[in-house]
């Protein structure tokens, strides 16, 4: 932590970035973002195991529109969004400076883009061997029982967005269940609505989501929605062999075309 | 009415249960499934949860669900017909086991609901709603009642308040009329006994602050740049207006199919960008800290001036929901000594 805290100031100090994004002590042990804007602000500054939310949410926030250079402290998940934001032309390398925290909690100093993707390939991903096994009780299950468990699982969602807004990934300005001409996807949080929303959210994702768990970590009801997306990982991963925030040039499998895409779903 | 004293052996509930499904009435209480506990309908005594400080979601759904079906509607050539909820067939429903911050609640969202215009579905479901709380033993470092006007064993809003004062005894206060038709319906059950001083067996909940000094404070903090530094990590979720006792907020949803469709109230949540967003494209609320301001003076200025009633209860789940730890109890306590 000393070393996090060590780099920080001394971009700070050096004007080398005008603002971090990293955690502080929050309420009843918890931990929270926080933003530090001078060397003294970073003495509040902490890292441990518990601090897991996905910072590069913030990127795409009001608060670093004006700043012309953002410190980040990246653990592998906020490395990996930032990768895969930069494949999407959603952030400049010349506006961050990436501080990176292994997955073992060490710092490993700042690391530019091609640094970034470099240590991404190192880290291992946030699926643990529970995670594992739940996917593997999903998929066993036949396609009518599996379908039925989604929708009895997606009933408890209040729609409140808290996945949407947590992930970094979901950047658009207007959301398209904030379309209502045509109303693509209904408001109101009954089973169907609650089903197309996840659906239609999942859909979104595939290919681009990174796995850092932080939609189910936001859920107020616990709704494990991220297996959703790491089963599309996987799906993706046969399919296209290609794989989310890893490559600053990465196309998403879903919206891009090559010439060894697989076409035998035209029939 | 005067509050009735009484005693409740606590084997005698799941007697109550069991009456109160044979009168037709749908019982709803804490439940523990999958990790969560949440007020789900019961029919025996063995499935609630009775250590749980507070359920993830507020009862609110109770008389306010989270999508309501308010009329459905079918165009013909030359006419549409209207058919309106039938608000006489809602169930009788008796939350049991509820908090005494749960049921503080519904007295502000009562207030949103029948302030200017009374709100027919709201208070049909309300009217047929009994509410037979159990004061907190426990509290944890979220709890803030006591900052608000409430406490451990408040009776406000409750129907009948028991408090468990020994293992196998409640002391039941009977709060209400429809708590009295419950006792005059179960007089064998009921035991007499004088008034029996609660604190005792009620959590300590410190009190950090008044409602009335954050009332006072928010006079002059309209312009201030508190709301800018406290909202810059707040992701702007709807989760702390969801979980939340007091927040009434909704929107209307029509859902049609050809001809006939169905109108909605679902929940909605002022932490939305789209919640003031004009047709025009202008947005009085742009940013998230004009809505976290919002938010805040909602409940502690506006409601008291319009409604007489603060909107908050202080149960915490805004806090314990929140995915970034905007802990509001922390952040009033920073307004009131400001």
């Amino acid at each position: 932590m000393e070393e996090i805290k060590k780099i920080a100031k001394q971009l700070l100090s050096e004007n080398k970035i005008q603002m971090v994004i990293g955690f502080e002590k929050g309420t009843a042990n918890k931990v929270r973002p926080a933003f530090f804007k001078n060397a003294d602000d970073v003495e509040k500054l902490i890292y441990n195991d518990t601090c897991i939310h996905n910072l590069a949410l913030y990127l795409k926030k009001d608060i670093c529109h004006h700043i012309a250079n953002v410190g980040i402290i990246a653990n592998p998940n906020v490395v990996r969004s930032i990768i895969q934001l930069a494949s999407e032309n959603q952030v400049k390398e010349e506006k961050i400076t990436i501080i990176g925290i292994s997955y073992e909690g060490k710092c490993v100093g700042i690391l530019d883009f091609k640094a970034a993707e470099e240590f991404a390939k190192t880290q291992p991903k946030g699926l643990k061997p529970e995670d594992r096994a739940f996917i593997e009780k999903i998929q066993a299950m036949p396609l009518e029982e599996r379908f039925n468990y989604w929708v009895e699982t997606f009933s408890t969602c209040v729609k409140c967005y808290a996945c949407r807004a947590s992930c970094p990934m979901c950047y658009c300005g207007k959301c398209n269940v904030e379309t209502n001409n045509p109303q693509w996807i209904p408001v109101a949080s009954h089973k169907y609505g609650n089903m197309e929303w996840h659906i239609m959210r999942a859909m979104h994702l595939a290919g681009r989501c990174i796995n850092c768990g932080e939609c189910t970590r936001a859920c107020p009801v616990d709704i494990p929605l991220n297996m959703l997306s790491y089963m599309l990982t996987d799906f993706v991963m046969d399919e296209f062999h290609t794989e989310a925030g890893l490559s600053t040039t990465y196309a998403p499998a879903l919206s891009s075309y090559t010439n060894v895409d697989k076409e035998n779903f035209i029939k | 009415m005067e509050i009735l004293n009484k005693l409740l052996d606590k084997t005698a509930l799941s007697t109550l249960i069991e009456r109160f499904g044979k009168a037709g009435k749908e019982v709803y209480a804490p439940v523990k499934e999958n990790g969560i506990t949440d007020f789900a309908k019961v029919d025996t005594i063995d499935k609630i949860d009775f250590e749980c400080i507070a359920t993830k979601q507020s009862a609110k759904s109770l008389v306010f669900p989270r999508v309501e079906k308010i009329l459905s509607f079918e165009k013909s050539y030359d006419d549409i017909s209207v058919k309106n909820v039938d608000i006489n067939a809602f169930p009788e429903v008796v939350a049991l086991g509820s908090r005494p911050c749960d049921a503080a609640g519904f007295i502000p969202l009562d207030a949103i609901f029948s302030t200017d215009h009374v709100d027919e579905i709201f208070n049909a479901r309300l009217k047929k709603l009994t509410v037979i709380s159990i004061s907190c033993k426990k509290a944890d470092e979220y709890c803030f009642c006591t900052s608000v006007n409430g406490n451990p064993g408040n009776t406000a809003g409750s129907d009948i308040l028991l408090t468990e004062i020994s293992d196998s005894t409640y002391f039941a206060e009977i709060v209400t009329e429809k708590g009295k038709a419950i006792l005059d319906a179960n007089t064998d059950l009921f035991k007499d006994t004088s008034a029996i001083d609660k604190t005792p067996h009620l959590a300590d909940v410190k009190q950090e602050f008044t409602a009335e000094a954050i009332n006072e404070k928010l006079n002059n903090l309209f312009e201030s740049d508190i709301w800018d530094k406290q909202a810059l990590r707040c992701v702007g979720c709807g989760a702390c207006a969801y979980v939340c006792p007091a927040c009434g907020c909704f929107d209307i949803q029509d859902e049609n199919k050809g001809n006939k469709g169905i109108r909605y109230r679902c929940w909605d949540s002022c932490g939305f960008g789209l919640f003031t967003l004009h047709t025009s494209g202008h947005n009085p609320r742009e940013k998230q800290s004009q809505r976290w301001r919002q938010r805040i003076f909602h409940k502690f200025s506006y409601q008291m001036v319009q409604q007489k009633q603060f909107g908050c209860v202080g149960c915490g789940r805004c806090s314990r929901a929140c995915p970034a730890d905007m802990n509001i109890a922390e952040h009033l306590k920073e307004i009131s000594i400001n």
